[in-house]
């Protein structure tokens, strides 16, 4: 008995130190974990902090990514209400990634797919802009996110002018009493009396011809009457010298009206065309985006579906078969 | 105690610490082509409720694309079965074979972790008979039977249906016995199953037996009761069928008038059922009466 009680101290001697020495080393592991996950936070690396001013904060969030040419440097830190009537959101930046975010940079809203995760992204300016760093507590300027029903009235916006114009050139084309209308009236006028102004002409060279004839023939004869000839002569010439300038004037017209018309529609044109292009670009976009929102609600719903809270309501899944009816030919022989 | 429970939080923060395996990413997708398959499943048969056959016969066949990716025997069976059928009511006869032939040929296969159940094979072989029924090969339609009820055995959902095409089997060979006694036992496993639909096919099989070996009486009471049932189940092809083969009782009881109202309403449903061939059959027995009375015969 007694041997029994001396054996027992020794086998537990020194268990109070391997027993501390345990938990000493599970304390140490812990922290090293935590430290760890620390360190993965980002919570030793240093961080500038800048900010800009949202009017709509909708869709960031505090801890929100921040991406540079989609690489993450950084996290939303906070968000508070200004006087300004907008919302200070604040960026804590990875202090490494500084010298690539030069002054004048932007930050926007973007998000992976219609209802992928939502992160905050830098745009840089231009190369060659001056690539002096933001430095601390520094604004930079937000880019409110467009959404697909400003997208919309953006290119409905682009496209009521140009319609209008298009309109405008219709009704201008079809006014009786407009320009075009005016012009073309005039050119048919000038156009009706080229050929007037032609026989003019050549009863004017056949009457100087016959004259010409004359002339030579009684040379001596009708010296008198080759005076009043030259006359005739001269005043001719000062008709068809009066007529020209008006008929010269007329075709300028004309030709200006002309220009101006077409300089109008190709104006009207190019509009129209760069609307319905900037239309074209955008179409798939929005589609793309119709089809990601489908797939992705379902693939919600089929997630919300097997939630512990929703799938004791649904009725287990499985294959079904058209119940096979013997009279399914019947009738018809 | 203090340190017991701080080394348990410790076990649990390092069991929590697991990422996802490529296992469970693995099941995790062939869940969700199952899951597509039994989708398009399901909007088949809503589509064949709403009449739409081309659209349910896509989505039976997308059904059973999705199956067969997977090797699933029980979607392959049930899709492949569920696309005959409304292959067949579009009587596109030959596609309904090609989308059974899918089965057969899995089953010569035979390869074990690919195996339909019995009760899906006698689903395919009475699909057969029924195909064959149609084209009037009843050598065949008869051997297709006989397999479906091999499968089958003695007790199976199916009794009532292969009975009652046998017994459509025996009348188009004018074995009216056969026929009637087919139709009994139809009417006994449909009772015994609870299958209405089939108690009511048994039923009017009866009837039309009845009507053919002039029993005009045990006619009329068979098929008021198949009438009965297929206005429950709603099924406007089979009521216009009762109403036509009441409307031939009446007539051989020599009641023109009782006949003349039974076509009447046979075409009112044929017609509501945009059914050109039962419109077609109640016309013409119409015209028929009409002509009789107008002969004064």
């Amino acid at each position: 008995m007694s041997e029994k009680q001396a054996a027992a101290p020794r086998r537990f001697r020194g268990i109070r130190k391997q027993v501390s020495l345990f938990l000493l080393t599970a304390v140490a592991g812990f922290a090293g974990v935590i430290g760890l996950v620390a360190y993965k936070q980002g919570m030793f690396v240093k961080h500038t902090y800048i900010h800009f001013y949202a009017r709509d904060a909708s869709g960031i969030n505090k801890g929100m990514s921040v991406r540079l040419y989609g690489v993450p440097v950084g996290a939303v830190k906070e968000l508070e209400l200004s006087e300004r009537g907008a919302v200070k959101v604040q960026l804590g930046i990875n202090s490494d990634y500084l010298p690539h975010l030069p002054r004048g940079s932007q930050a926007r809203l973007v998000r992976e797919g219609v209802v992928g995760a939502a992160s905050i992204q830098l745009i840089t300016g231009p190369a060659g802009m001056n690539r002096v760093p933001v430095s601390e507590d520094e604004e930079i300027k937000y880019i409110p996110h467009r959404t697909m029903t400003e997208m919309v009235d953006e290119v409905r916006q682009q496209m009521t002018p140009a319609f209008e114009e298009l309109r405008k050139a219709a009704a201008e084309l079809g006014n009786p009493d407009g320009d075009f209308r005016r012009s073309v009236a005039a050119t048919r006028d000038t156009l009706e009396q080229l050929p007037e102004t032609t026989r003019e002409l050549r009863q004017l060279l056949k009457d100087t011809d016959r004259t010409m004839v004359a002339l030579s023939r009684q040379t001596e004869a009708v010296s008198r009457q080759a005076e009043v000839t030259l006359a005739t002569f001269a005043r001719l010439g000062a008709q068809t010298e009066q007529q020209l300038p008006v008929l010269a004037g007329k075709l300028a017209t004309t030709l200006d009206s002309l220009n101006a018309t077409a300089l109008q529609v190709r104006e009207t044109t190019r509009v129209n065309g760069e609307a319905l292009r900037e239309l074209l670009n955008q179409a798939p976009e929005v589609v793309r985006g119709g089809g990601e929102l489908v797939r992705d609600s379902q693939e919600l719903a089929a997630a919300a579906r097997q939630t512990w809270f929703l799938r004791d309501f649904i009725e287990p899944s499985q294959m079904r078969t058209l119940p096979v009816d013997s009279f399914e030919s019947f009738g018809k022989r | 105690m203090t340190r017991v429970l701080l080394a348990a939080l410790l076990l649990a923060v390092a069991g929590c610490s697991q990422t996802p395996t490529a296992t469970t990413v693995a099941a995790r997708q062939v869940a969700a082509r199952h899951a597509a398959a039994i989708e398009a499943n399901r909007r088949g048969e809503a589509y064949v409720r709403h009449g739409e056959l081309e659209n349910a016969a896509r989505s039976y066949r997308e059904a059973l694309r999705l199956s067969q990716s997977l090797e699933d025997p029980e979607g392959i069976a049930a899709n492949a079965i569920s696309l005959s059928i409304v292959r067949q009511r579009q009587g596109r006869l030959s596609d309904a074979r090609a989308s059974l032939a899918v089965i057969d040929e899995y089953a010569v296969l035979a390869q074990p972790n690919l195996r339909f159940a019995p009760l899906r094979l006698a689903e395919a072989e009475l699909r057969h008979a029924l195909l064959d029924l149609d084209e009037r090969r009843f050598s065949t339609a008869e051997n297709h039977v006989s397999s479906a009820a091999r499968h089958c055995g003695e007790r199976c959902p199916l009794s009532a249906a292969i009975h009652n095409v046998r017994a459509q089997l025996a009348l188009e060979a004018g074995r009216l016995e056969a026929a009637a006694a087919s139709a009994g036992a139809a009417r006994d496993a449909s009772r015994a199953a609870s299958d209405n639909a089939e108690l009511a096919n048994a039923l009017r099989l009866l009837g039309i037996a009845a009507l053919r070996s002039g029993d005009a009486g045990a006619a009329r009471a068979s098929l008021e009761q198949a009438l009965a049932l297929d206005r429950e189940l709603g099924a406007p092809r089979k009521i216009a069928l009762d109403l036509l083969a009441l409307g031939r009782a009446a007539a051989l009881s020599g009641d023109r008038e009782a006949a003349r109202a039974y076509y009447a309403r046979a075409l009112a449903v044929s017609e509501a059922d945009r059914d050109s061939t039962g419109v077609a059959h109640a016309r013409a027995l119409l015209d028929a009466v009409d002509k009789a009375a107008a002969t004064g015969k």
